[in-house]
C-alpha cells in the first residue's frame, strides 16, 4: 500500500519533469534524475514503513573509532 | 555556469548567520557542557581563534581557485580520480546533514511542543518546505534570509537579556576545575559545529559578487556568531547549572520557558521554538541547495532543477533511517561527528592548499598559465 502510493509520487514527479527534459534532450539529466528517485523511493518506503536498517552513520563510527582510540591514547 | 544567480556579500552574511545560530542554541550547549561542564564558556571561547583558522583555510582555498565551487576545484585540484572520491565525500556529508536538520527540527518539535503527531508527518513538511524553497533559487533563499534574520536576533537577544536576571555566578565555579584536557574537547566541539559546518560557503563563494571587504567581513561575521553562542552557553550554565545543561538537550528552550518579567510574561518558549525552526530551515535549506548544486557539478549536468524533488525525497527517507532514536545522534554519534565535522572543513581543505602550494612551486608555468587563463 505504501509502496503503491511512493511508487505513484515517484512517477508522477519523473512525468512532471520528462516533458520539459525531452524537448531540450537532456538525457544525461534524465538518468541522473532517474537514478535519484530510485534511491528515493527505496528509502521512503523503508522510511515509512519503520524497517529497521543499520544507520549510514555506522560507516562514520567505523572510520573514526581507530581516530578516536589514538587520541585517547595520546591524552591519558 | 550552472547557477547564474549572484548573492551579496550582505546576503552571505546574513547565510552564514543563521547557518551558525540554525539547530546550534539547542544542541550546541549539552554537547559542550558533556566535556568540560562548568567550563564550558571557556572552552568556548578558546575554540574561537581555532575556528577562525578554519574559516581562513577555506576562503584561502577559494582564493586559490578563484570562481570554482567546491567541487569543482576538487576535480581541478586533485585530478579526475581522487578529486571523483573527495567530491561523493563531501557530497555524502551534505546529504547526511540536510537529513540531520530535518531530523533534529523534526525530533524537537515532536517531543516538546506537538507531541502526538508523527515523526514522518513533520519530516515531510519540513521536506517539501525545503523543496519549495531551494526551487526557487539561491537569491531568493539568501533575501528571506535577509528579511528574517532582524525576528531571529531580536528573539535571541530577548531570550539572553530576560534570563540574565535567574544567573546564578556561583554555578560557574571551581573555574578551569576540569582541568586542561577537558577544555581543549570542548574547545574542538567548537571548531567542529560552528564553524565546521561552514563549508558550505565554499559552495556559495562563487556566486557571491565580488566586494573587497568580502573577506573580512566573513570573518567578523564568524566571530560575532561564535560570540553568541558563547554567551548563551555561559547564560545556560549560569541558569541551569552545568548537570542540567549537560543532560538536557534542548537547552535553550528550558532557558525559554523559564523567561517570568513580573510573572506576566511567561512561557514564550513557543515563540522562541518558531524562532529556531527558522534558522534550522535555513540550515537545511543551504545544505540542501549545497548537495543539489554539487551533484550537479559532480555529474556535470546542465541545470541542478530536475534533481531537486528527487533529493527530497532521498533526503526524507534518511531522516528517518540515520538514527534510530534521539540518544544515537545525541551522545553516540556525537564523538565521531567532530571528527567528521573537523575533517571535512580543516583537514582536506588544509590537504587541497598544501596540494596548490606545491604544484605552483613545482609545476612550474604550465600549472600557472592553466590558473591563470580560467579566472
Amino acid at each position: 500500500m505504501v509502496v503503491f502510493f511512493v511508487v505513484l509520487t515517484a512517477v508522477a514527479i519523473g512525468a512532471s519533469q520528462a516533458p520539459m527534459m525531452l524537448r531540450n534532450r537532456w538525457f544525461r539529466e534524465m538518468a541522473a534524475s532517474a537514478l535519484f528517485l530510485i534511491a528515493g523511493s527505496i528509502l521512503s518506503v523503508i522510511a515509512w514503513k519503520m524497517i529497521s536498517v543499520p544507520s549510514p552513520l555506522n560507516i562514520l563510527i567505523t572510520i573514526y573509532k581507530p581516530v578516536n582510540n589514538f587520541f585517547k591514547l595520546l591524552f591519558s | 555556469m550552472l547557477e547564474k544567480g549572484r548573492i551579496t556579500v550582505r546576503q552571505l552574511i546574513v547565510l552564514i548567520l543563521l547557518t551558525q545560530i540554525g539547530d546550534l542554541i539547542l544542541v550546541y550547549p549539552a554537547v559542550i557542557t558533556s566535556y568540560a561542564h562548568q567550563d564550558a564558556w571557556i572552552s568556548s571561547l578558546i575554540g574561537i581563534p581555532f575556528g577562525l583558522l578554519t574559516i581562513w583555510i577555506i576562503l584561502r582555498v577559494y582564493k586559490m581557485q578563484p570562481g570554482k565551487s567546491l567541487i569543482e576545484g576538487l576535480f581541478s585540484g586533485l585530478g579526475k580520480w581522487l578529486g571523483a572520491l573527495v567530491s561523493i565525500w563531501y557530497l555524502f556529508y551534505f546529504l547526511i546533514l540536510t537529513a540531520t536538520v530535518t531530523r533534529e527540527a523534526g525530533d524537537f518539535l515532536t517531543t516538546q511542543i506537538i507531541i502526538n503527531t508523527p515523526l514522518r508527518i513533520v519530516h515531510l513538511l519540513f521536506v517539501l518546505i525545503l523543496i519549495w524553497a531551494v526551487s526557487h533559487g539561491i537569491e531568493s533563499l539568501a533575501r528571506s534570509g535577509e528579511l528574517f534574520l532582524p525576528l531571529v536576533a531580536l528573539f535571541v537577544l530577548f531570550l539572553i537579556v530576560f534570563i540574565i536576571p535567574q544567573g546564578d555566578p556561583d554555578r560557574l565555579r571551581p573555574v578551569f576545575g576540569t582541568g586542561l584536557e577537558a577544555i581543549i574537547q570542548g574547545a574542538t566541539v567548537t571548531v567542529a559545529y560552528p564553524f565546521g559546518e561552514l563549508t558550505a560557503l565554499l559552495m556559495l563563494l562563487p556566486n557571491t559578487v565580488q566586494q573587497r571587504h568580502r573577506d573580512k567581513d566573513i570573518l567578523i561575521t564568524v566571530v560575532i556568531g561564535s560570540l553568541l553562542l558563547s554567551t548563551i552557553v555561559l547564560i545556560s550554565i549560569m541558569v541551569l547549572g552545568p548537570f542540567f545543561t549537560q543532560h538536557n538537550i534542548y537547552a535553550s528552550f528550558i532557558l525559554a520557558q523559564r523567561i517570568s518579567i513580573g510573572n506576566f510574561l511567561e512561557r514564550i518558549e513557543a515563540m522562541m521554538a518558531t524562532v529556531w525552526i527558522f534558522s534550522t530551515f535555513f540550515k537545511g535549506a543551504l545544505y540542501f541547495y549545497c548537495f543539489v548544486l554539487g551533484a550537479s557539478q559532480f555529474l556535470k549536468l546542465r541545470s541542478y532543477k530536475p534533481l531537486i524533488l528527487p533529493t527530497g525525497m532521498i533526503v526524507f527517507g534518511l531522516a528517518t533511517i540515520i538514527a534510530p532514536n534521539i540518544t544515537y545522534y545525541i551522545s553516540t554519534i556525537v564523538y565521531y561527528w567532530i571528527d567528521w565535522d573537523i575533517t571535512c572543513s580543516t583537514v582536506i581543505p588544509l590537504f587541497l592548499l598544501m596540494v596548490y602550494y606545491f604544484r605552483s612551486k613545482w609545476g612550474g608555468n604550465r600549472l600557472q598559465n592553466a590558473n591563470s587563463s580560467s579566472d
